[in-house]
């Protein structure tokens, strides 16, 4: 009797053990490749660890801190004075971790013969002031925008970095994520969108520079190019458990290495 | 590295000053915090943990918990608050059906006028004002009107302005709404508190010493419902009042020292259909219902200006003259003649002072006299006169300032009938009975103290 108790007990502590699950949620930028590869990596170590990733923006990331949904809410951007509000009337204090550094790309379909643009027709061209390539050295055609959608980082981010807060043109179409815009983008010669660096290499989409500057891990880490920013992970405080080891693990040796394969640019 | 070691304290020290600034302006050390990362001076993430510590700061605040509309650059809350006591007598003429009959009434007032104004992205702006009283010369509630105990039945809050402006240059805006009077003008023909519906346009151009400005209006003067309804209904149309104004201002030394004259037309438009609303399309007779009307007005106002300095102190000498260039056949229908000046009015008057500062005052005094025939009786100022025409009279106007935004004011007005042989038409409000005899009004006096508060 007495060793099928300990026995029972031991199966509980073992069962116990293999369900501690991770739920971290928000970026798409990060949670679309990034966070998953890393996840994958920290179960080879941890097999008794499982992960719940939900990629939906960086708006759910910060919410579901705040909420309480989440361990680890991934973000593009910083959060807000109202969600910083927001967190502290219920008593979760915000600690963002930079995770990787990052780079906003101009893209454009492959076909456009459109070889640079300056932050200020980036500005024009998102915010629906220039509507036509011919404005800006390229063949007359109707540009198409495509942007992230609102509960995007990297949405609020551009709007912070590139447009002087400004809001999105109205006829600029927006995706839940930067893979469509890539998709969207790879089809239309008069397509033009933004995306993290990571996104960058896909086929039918090239890179414009903006003021004479492509994105990459020397201009991002130097901070010379213009629409350079961190990502994060928030959590309510200082992370504790199996948050704080996969944080570890993020800003560690191996984590970096997969941020940089995956295309961001490493915090070091 | 020396200087590093020498520009660090003094950049940590900048940095905690504008933390500590009023109203948190943390979101505003991102540049700053960028600063110190480049030179070294802290990492990444401590720059981090700092930025996510003055937000958390700034969030604390009331700035921090707004959240406004990107395309907005600029919103300013302002108004005032007026306490007013009034006195206001009227007196009827001898020959009246009970002789030299007085009626006096005196009221507490109070007046709320609360705007949001706000600039926007692309040369937009707009605002939103509240008012007390649903009136359109008055934005003043009486105390303990509304039939009860401190009840609130007239105490509530209308949209007194709402408009947006497009503003391409700075010489040239277009307004729509319901705005502030974009006209030059003085009370004797607008009342301050009108704001009219419809559009506005104003150019204005500056050369050296010379200003040209040009104000052209479209107002909704009142509105015939549908126009063309079904079956055997007549057709109606809106009624506008048309403005077209230039102005000339001519700077003689700096700001202070200048003359303007802005003459501006008045017609009216849409006034062909008699079924349109009976208000307004009336023909203006003696009968009390179509004192209102404002057929056979087209009227040329002139207001001008002289201001300068008496040692320091601002001085000003202005005056407005109207004159209604169809005042024959108004008075022809009304069975009246315009031999004696009927459709003439006039103000002239001094001003020495103003009361801007703590401490400061100014005086003020003019005549005004309006003939019968010469103004739109529903635009006319609603205290001096009781909003009557064929009146005239002596009003003085003092203003001392207790603070840069409390006033008290004095007014005084003392006035009589201009033309017995006619009667004085208009909506005023002396009394509430019997006023059709008050427009029989054969003399009128005015008495106002005011404390009012600007924020």
């Amino acid at each position: 009797m007495k060793k099928s108790l300990v026995l029972l007990l031991a199966l509980c502590a073992v069962t116990a053990a293999q369900a501690q699950k991770l739920v971290i949620k928000g970026s798409d930028t990060l949670g679309a490749k990034l966070v998953p590869q890393l996840a994958e990596a920290y179960k080879t170590a941890h097999p008794g660890v499982s992960f719940e990733i939900a990629a939906e923006g960086s708006t759910t990331g910060i919410t579901a801190i705040i909420d309480g949904t989440a361990q680890i809410g991934m973000s593009s951007r910083r959060a807000s004075a109202t969600e910083m509000s927001a967190a502290q009337a219920k008593g979760v204090n915000m600690k963002p971790t930079i995770v990787a550094h990052d780079g906003i790309a101009i893209v454009v379909n492959t076909k456009s013969p459109v070889a640079g643009l300056t932050v200020r027709q980036v500005e024009q061209i998102f915010a629906g002031d220039i509507t036509d390539w011919s404005a800006v050295g390229g063949p007359a055609g109707k540009i198409s925008v495509y942007t992230r959608n609102t509960s995007s980082g990297t949405f609020k981010d551009f709007k912070d970095l590139a447009m002087n807060k400004r809001d999105y043109a109205t006829s600029s179409q927006k995706m839940a994520g930067s893979e469509q815009i890539v998709a969207e983008v790879a089809k239309n010669p008069n397509g033009i969108g933004y995306v993290g660096l990571a996104y960058t290499t896909e086929p039918g989409i090239k890179v414009v520079p903006v003021d004479g500057k492509v994105p990459s891990k020397a201009s991002v880490q130097d901070k010379t190019y213009p629409y350079a920013r961190p990502t994060f992970y928030y959590t309510n405080g200082e992370p504790t458990g199996e948050a704080k080891k996969f944080l570890d693990f993020t800003l560690g040796e191996e984590g970096q290495k997969i941020v940089e394969k995956v295309g961001f640019v490493t915090i070091k | 590295m020396p200087i590093k070691f020498k520009l660090w304290p003094a950049l940590l020290g900048a940095l905690a000053l504008t933390a500590a600034l009023p109203v948190a302006r943390a979101q505003d050390s991102g540049a700053l915090l960028d600063l110190l990362v480049k030179k070294g001076v802290v990492n990444d993430q401590e720059a981090e943990d700092l930025r996510a510590q003055l937000t958390k700061d700034f969030a604390a605040t009331p700035a921090g918990k707004l959240n406004l509309g990107s395309a907005l650059t600029e919103l300013r809350l302002a108004g005032d608050v007026r306490i007013r006591y009034e006195d206001r007598e009227g007196k009827l003429p001898p020959a009246a059906a009970v002789p030299n009959d007085k009626s006096e009434r005196t009221r507490f007032r109070y007046r709320l006028r609360f705007g949001l104004y706000g600039k926007l992205l692309n040369d937009w702006s707009f605002a939103l004002r509240l008012e007390t009283a649903t009136g359109n010369r008055s934005s003043n509630v009486t105390m303990g009107d509304d039939g009860g105990p401190f009840a609130k039945t007239s105490d509530a809050l209308n949209v007194g302005q709402i408009y947006a402006t497009w503003t391409p240059s700075p010489m040239f805006s277009l307004t729509a709404g319901r705005m502030a009077n974009p006209l030059v003008t003085t009370p004797m023909v607008w009342d301050a508190d009108i704001n009219p519906e419809g559009f506005a346009e104003q150019l204005k151009y500056r050369d050296g010493d010379n200003e040209w400005s040009a104000s052209l209006g479209q107002f909704l003067y009142s509105t015939s419902g549908t126009q063309n309804p079904f079956g055997v209904g007549a057709n109606g149309k809106d009624i506008f009042l048309l403005a077209t104004q230039f102005g000339y201002k001519r700077y003689i030394e700096g700001t202070t020292t200048f003359f303007q004259i802005n003459p501006v037309l008045y017609s009216y438009a849409g006034l062909d259909k008699v079924n349109n609303p009976a208000t307004f399309t009336g023909v203006f007779t003696a009968v009390a219902a179509q004192q209102d009307s404002v057929n056979d007005l087209l009227v040329l106002e002139i207001p001008a200006e002289y201001d300068w300095l008496i040692g320091g102190t601002p001085v000003r000498v202005f005056g407005d003259y109207a004159v209604n260039l169809d005042g024959d056949d108004r008075a022809r229908k009304f069975g009246g003649d315009v031999k004696s000046g009927e459709d003439t009015a006039y103000t002239i008057g001094a001003q020495y002072g103003k009361a801007a500062n703590k401490g400061e005052w100014d005086v003020k005094a003019f005549w005004q006299s309006v003939g019968a025939f010469a103004l739109d009786p529903n635009l006319v100022d609603s205290d001096i006169f009781d909003s009557r025409v064929n009146m005239q009279g002596l009003v003085l106007n003092a203003n001392y300032a207790l603070g840069a935004a409390t006033q008290l004011t004095l007014t005084y007005g003392t006035g009589k009938r201009k033309n017995e042989s006619l009667i004085a038409p208009g909506t005023g409000d002396i009394a509430t009975v019997n006023t059709t005899l008050l427009n029989t009004l054969h003399r009128y006096q005015i008495l106002q103290l005011d404390l009012n508060i600007k924020f």
